[in-house]
């Protein structure tokens, strides 16, 4: 670039600008002219629109001539605008077509002076031109049609004025000093154009000069930052370089990748505050980001030259482990370098190298400590090292030990020979073993070892050294053998008992049973029933299965079920009475882990139990049989009186009779009124007939309520004597004790007054009704026995009084009396089977224990007794309303 | 390097080539605008037929007995009048009681006569003209005096004597100095004679008979 260079490009941009200024002024004209043809057409059709001739009009010559010339003068300046807006000649046309367009402006106006304005006007204009030689031409036009207006208008061929020319003259001279102004302006405004081009020219030069250098710097500067850029994206470590504010100014590839896989928010832009990021960190990595934020600012700070903080990652099922460094920049303007270092090989190997080496520590203390001896021997089992354990259990020490094998030292003659070549054969072909065998120790006292022999081998599987784990098992192969022994011995009383006994773990499976079991449930042996269910086993029928039905209830509530009556029918069809215990099987947190069911055959029992009560009722019929005679006997003798009597007093109403009759004979004699009512009147007073009016109706009265007597004490036996339905039937229990009472009246009523007390709505109780009237019996008979002891031959009468009401679900009979009363050593045995407190020979001592065995186990009811010395006595019977089972809680 | 040259020379040929045919395009461009600027001037300085007028009494017209009576013939219609009432106008201003106008209105049957007479009086009284106003049916009156053209003016003295007559105006339509005007400025201001008659520029009066001057009525102005 030098000098010459830059006046010639300054010609050039001169040149330009002129070109430019040209176009532009060309551009405006073309327009110009084109407005100034409309303005001319529109007013020579305002001014001059019309001329006339006489009353006829045509268009005015000046309308003709701003079209046609307005035309002419416009076209051509406009096409070539169109065509050659940069050639010199188009401006040259321009500024002529402008001074014609003045002439034709000012003649179609009428010559106005106003319209000479245009003139200046356009010279005006075409000095935008800014070139002085584009105003001559106009200027040349304008005083041409001035000086041929003043010189050749013919008007001054026939006297125009001289002053006409002059003034012709004198506008061009006004024209004359307006271009001297306009062509100064114009070279002015040319010189101004060459100067600013000449600056322009010089600045492109220096502007060049400077750009260059700048490239060149760019270039270097590129270079230099691709080559920090290489370092950086080189390194493996997440960098990012931030400034003193914590706005991230750069950052490497692996940072970027980093950010955009971990955050999945794309990369964070440079601009992006990575300090605020980290402190409006949320989630799993909040608390890091906190810790760096806080490294960063005391980096920043300068309170410290570095920082680090180790965190971890999860990425996917792994934890990654990054060391995040905070370096400062040591720059004036402050900033830091954060990188993040991923160590996560080097922290999973320190734990690694931890965990092994706690394990190594735990096994070397294990083998210390442990209580089993620990050998550890070479290849051929010759002992290397031994544990204290060892030590402990054979008395020998380490030293006593090492290079020897068990066998030379260990080993007796109780040692079993094939175990001792077991062991032989584990160590001659490396594969250890797991052997129990007797030993001996160092005072030569034999005990039983248990040795887990493992080979341990190197990488490459070559066998290093065998580990031995030996436990003196002594106590455990004794245990072993007794537990075997107490086990034969429950197996042996399981078969002996005769009761059906099975057990079922938590998922009601049958885990064990004995023999008879076995049997009643179809099974030929105990084998066939361990693993199977109640389903599943033999061929049950419903009934049977029924049995089993409160093994889920009992394990989940953890209650026993006692002796509740249930049916079986056998696989021969036969039926049984069965009562059923099941007890439920609970670890040692007390959680139930099975059942254990135990059935009893009651059938035989039953049988002969209600034989039994049976042989009472009759014999209590024996016993009531005298009395009843008795109560039977006395209406008897009445009614017998009775009829004795009407039979002898009939005889002589027969009399009478037969007296009348004669009276009324008419074959026999004739007698007189007088007579034959003597006669009458004889008869009557010899057969006393006053008497019999009176007494035969009293003797038949008599007589009817004898039988009646007789009637109601028949009926009552027949209904205490009769045997009942074996199944509990709804029954009157207020008709079950008056029938009662009524048996047995000849049993209390010398004794004492009995007195009833029924209510009369009491529904009916399902119940064995005639063992119920055992019991009332027995109650009956006790409280008239007790006050007939009590009082002795003193002829005082008692009190017997039977009640019955409802108390909630239950229907409740009492039984009073007003006798010597209980003391607490009788009353807390007259339950019992065989006790009684009567002499001997009148009571039994059954009485009352059947009567609780069929009220409490029959009926499901209760029976108690309340009594104290000299209070007399009330036992109390409750039967449900409703029959059911039972369920006690167990102990 | 010759083609090089030789190329350019040609270049330089034909932009010369370009160059002058863009300069004889130029030319005859001028030459057709001058053209045409001549043909306008040839119009507009075409002067209207004039004839020497008869003495007021013979006209039938009336003269002031004190001052000079300038009639005037106008077309209402013709712009090319407007010029001429610009020029008596600027007269009247220069001499306000030196004359007494009259303005012969033309009125051709044809049209609409009350309208064009209103029409003339609005005009007049826009350059200061009113009650001047003289109806002139056919164009007889004006004829008579031997005007043919709008704009055509005779002056009488107060004995009807014709002072003057032709136009005021240097071409058609147009205002300015002209000799018309100077000679009837200078009769009334210097009371000097310069030229009795000048041409006149305007639309022609033409009559029904369609012959715009009666030589045996107006004459003829050489």
């Amino acid at each position: 670039m030098n000098l010459t260079h830059t006046s010639h490009r300054a010609k050039e941009i001169a040149s330009d600008g002129i070109e430019s200024i040209r176009v532009r002024t060309n551009r405006l004209f073309a327009v110009l002219m084109t407005l100034q043809l409309v303005a001319a057409i529109v007013t020579a059709m305002t001014l001059t629109p019309a001329t006339w001739l006489g009353s006829e009009a045509q268009m005015h010559i000046h309308v003709y001539a701003a079209i046609g010339i307005g035309l002419i003068l416009t076209a051509v300046p406009v096409f070539l605008v169109y065509r050659s807006p940069t050639r010199y000649s188009t401006q040259i046309a321009i500024s002529v077509a402008q001074g014609m367009y003045s002439a034709l402006l000012i003649h179609i106006s009428g010559g106005r002076i106003e319209t000479h304005f245009h003139v200046f006007g356009s010279l005006a204009f075409l000095a935008f031109y800014r070139d002085w030689k584009t105003i001559i031409p106009a200027t040349v036009v304008v005083a041409v049609d001035h000086f041929w207006r003043g010189v050749f208008w013919p008007q001054s061929v026939f006297g125009v004025l001289t002053s006409s020319p002059l003034r012709a003259l004198e506008h061009a001279l006004w024209v004359v000093f307006l271009d001297i102004f306009l062509i100064y302006s114009c070279v002015r405004g040319k010189q101004d154009i060459q100067s600013m081009a000449e600056t322009q020219a010089g600045l492109e030069a220096s502007a060049a000069t400077t750009e260059k250098e700048v490239q060149e710097r760019t270039a270097e500067l590129a270079e230099s930052e691709s080559f920090l850029r290489a370092v950086l994206d080189s390194q493996s470590a997440h960098l990012a370089i931030i400034d003193s504010e914590g706005v991230i100014i750069g950052a490497n590839s692996s940072w970027n990748a980093f950010w955009t896989r971990e955050s999945g928010h794309g990369e964070l832009p440079q601009g992006a505050n990575y300090l605020h990021v980290c402190e409006k960190a949320q989630g799993a990595f909040k608390d890091e980001a906190a810790q760096i934020a806080v490294a960063i600012r005391r980096v920043l700070a300068k309170e410290t030259a570095r920082e680090s903080v180790v965190y971890s990652w999860e990425e996917g099922d792994r934890q990654l482990w990054f060391r995040a460094e905070v370096t400062s920049l040591r720059s004036v303007s402050g900033g830091a370098v954060i990188a993040h270092h991923n160590i996560t090989e080097q922290i999973e190997k320190s734990f690694q190298l931890e965990q092994t080496y706690s394990e190594l520590s735990r096994l070397a203390l294990v083998a210390e400590r442990t209580e089993n001896a620990v050998v550890i021997t070479d290849c051929d089992g010759v002992i290397e090292w031994v544990n204290d354990g060892f030590t402990r259990l054979t008395n020998y020490s380490l030293e006593e030990v090492v290079g020897r094998t068990h066998g030379t030292f260990l080993q007796g003659p109780a040692t079993d020979p094939e175990t001792i070549e077991e062991m032989r054969r584990g160590i001659r072909e490396g594969t250890g073993f797991s052997v129990e065998v007797i030993h001996y120790d160092k005072g030569g006292e034999p005990y039983w070892l248990g040795m887990e022999v493992t080979p341990v081998r190197d990488s490459e599987g070559q066998l290093q050294r065998f580990i031995a784990v030996e436990r003196d098992i002594t106590r455990e192969v004794v245990l072993r053998k007794k537990l075997v022994a107490e086990t034969e011995l429950m197996d042996a009383i399981l078969e002996a008992i005769p009761f059906q006994v099975y057990w079922k773990n938590e998922e009601l499976e049958f885990e064990g049973c004995n023999s008879a079991f076995a049997r009643y449930v179809g099974c030929e042996s105990r084998e066939q029933v361990i693993g199977a269910d109640e389903h599943q086993v033999g061929q049950l029928p419903p009934d049977s299965i029924d049995a089993f039905v409160e093994d889920a209830t009992v394990m989940s509530k953890g209650s026993a079920l006692i002796d509740a009556p249930r049916s079986w029918v056998m696989p021969t069809g036969e039926k049984r009475d069965l009562l059923v215990s099941k007890i439920p099987l609970k670890d040692q947190s007390g959680n139930s882990t099975g059942v254990v069911g135990l059935f009893i055959d009651v059938t035989d029992r039953n049988r002969l139990e209600s034989q039994l009560t049976q042989a009472q009722k009759l014999e209590s019929i024996g016993q009531l049989a005298a009395g009843i005679a008795h109560e039977i006997n006395t209406p008897a003798q009445y009614v017998g009186d009775n009829t004795r009597f009407l039979r002898g007093e009939f005889k002589g109403i027969l009399k009478v009779i037969e007296k009348y009759a004669q009276q009324i004979d008419t074959t026999g004699p004739s007698k007189s009124w007088e007579e034959r009512a003597d006669e009458i009147r004889s008869t009557l007073e010899e057969v006393d007939y006053e008497f019999i009016r009176e007494e035969i109706p009293q003797a038949i009265e008599q007589s009817l309520e004898g039988i009646e007597r007789i009637t109601s004490i028949v009926r009552a036996m027949k209904d205490f004597s009769h045997p009942g339905s074996t199944n509990k039937e709804p029954a009157d229990l207020n008709k079950a004790v008056e029938s009662t009472v009524t048996v047995c009246s000849n049993r209390w009523k010398y004794a004492a007054d009995l007195e009833l007390d029924l209510m009369e709505t009491l529904p009916p109780v399902p119940c064995l009704v005639g063992e119920f009237n055992q019991v009332i019996l027995n109650l009956v008979v006790n409280a008239a026995d007790a006050i007939a002891e009590h009082n002795g031959e003193s002829g005082t009468k008692g009190k017997i009084t039977l009640r019955t009401f409802l108390d909630g679900d239950y229907a409740v009979v009492t039984v009073t009396d007003d006798g010597p009363g209980m003391p607490e050593g009788v009353k807390s045995k007259i339950f019992d089977p065989f006790f009684t407190t009567k002499v001997v020979g009148k009571g039994t001592g059954q009485g009352l224990a059947i009567s609780q065995d069929v009220i409490v186990q029959k009926h499901g009811g209760s029976i108690e007794v309340q009594s104290s010395p000299g209070n007399g006595t009330t036992f109390i019977v409750r039967l449900p309303l409703s029959s059911s089972g039972q369920l006690e809680e167990a102990a | 390097m010759c083609d090089e040259g030789s190329a350019h020379a040609e270049a330089v040929t034909s932009n010369n080539h370009t160059q002058l045919s863009h300069w004889a395009l130029l030319g005859m461009w001028l030459c057709l605008a001058a053209g045409a600027f001549g043909a306008l001037g040839w119009y507009s300085m075409r002067s209207g037929d004039l004839s020497v007028p008869v003495t007021a009494d013979q006209a039938g017209l009336a003269v002031h007995r004190d001052v000079n009576t300038l009639y005037i013939a106008i077309h209402p219609m013709c712009p090319c009048t407007r010029a001429s009432l610009y020029e008596l106008q600027s007269l009247q201003g220069h001499a306000p009681d030196a004359l007494d106008y009259r303005f012969l209105v033309y009125l051709p049957e044809s049209h609409d006569q009350e309208k064009w007479f209103v029409h003339a009086e609005s005009v007049l009284a826009r350059y200061g003209f009113e009650g001047g106003a003289i109806k002139d049916r056919e164009g007889h009156l004006a004829y008579q005096i031997g005007c043919r053209t709008s704009g055509s003016v005779v002056l009488y003295d107060p004995k009807g004597t014709p002072l003057f007559w032709g136009g005021i105006t240097p071409s058609r339509g147009h205002s300015g100095p002209n000799t018309g005007i100077h000679a009837i400025r200078t009769l009334i201001l210097d009371d000097s004679f310069i030229t009795s008659s000048a041409p006149v520029y305007g639309c022609p009066l033409e009559n029904e008979s369609g012959a715009l001057c009666s030589d045996t009525i107006c004459g003829v102005e050489p």
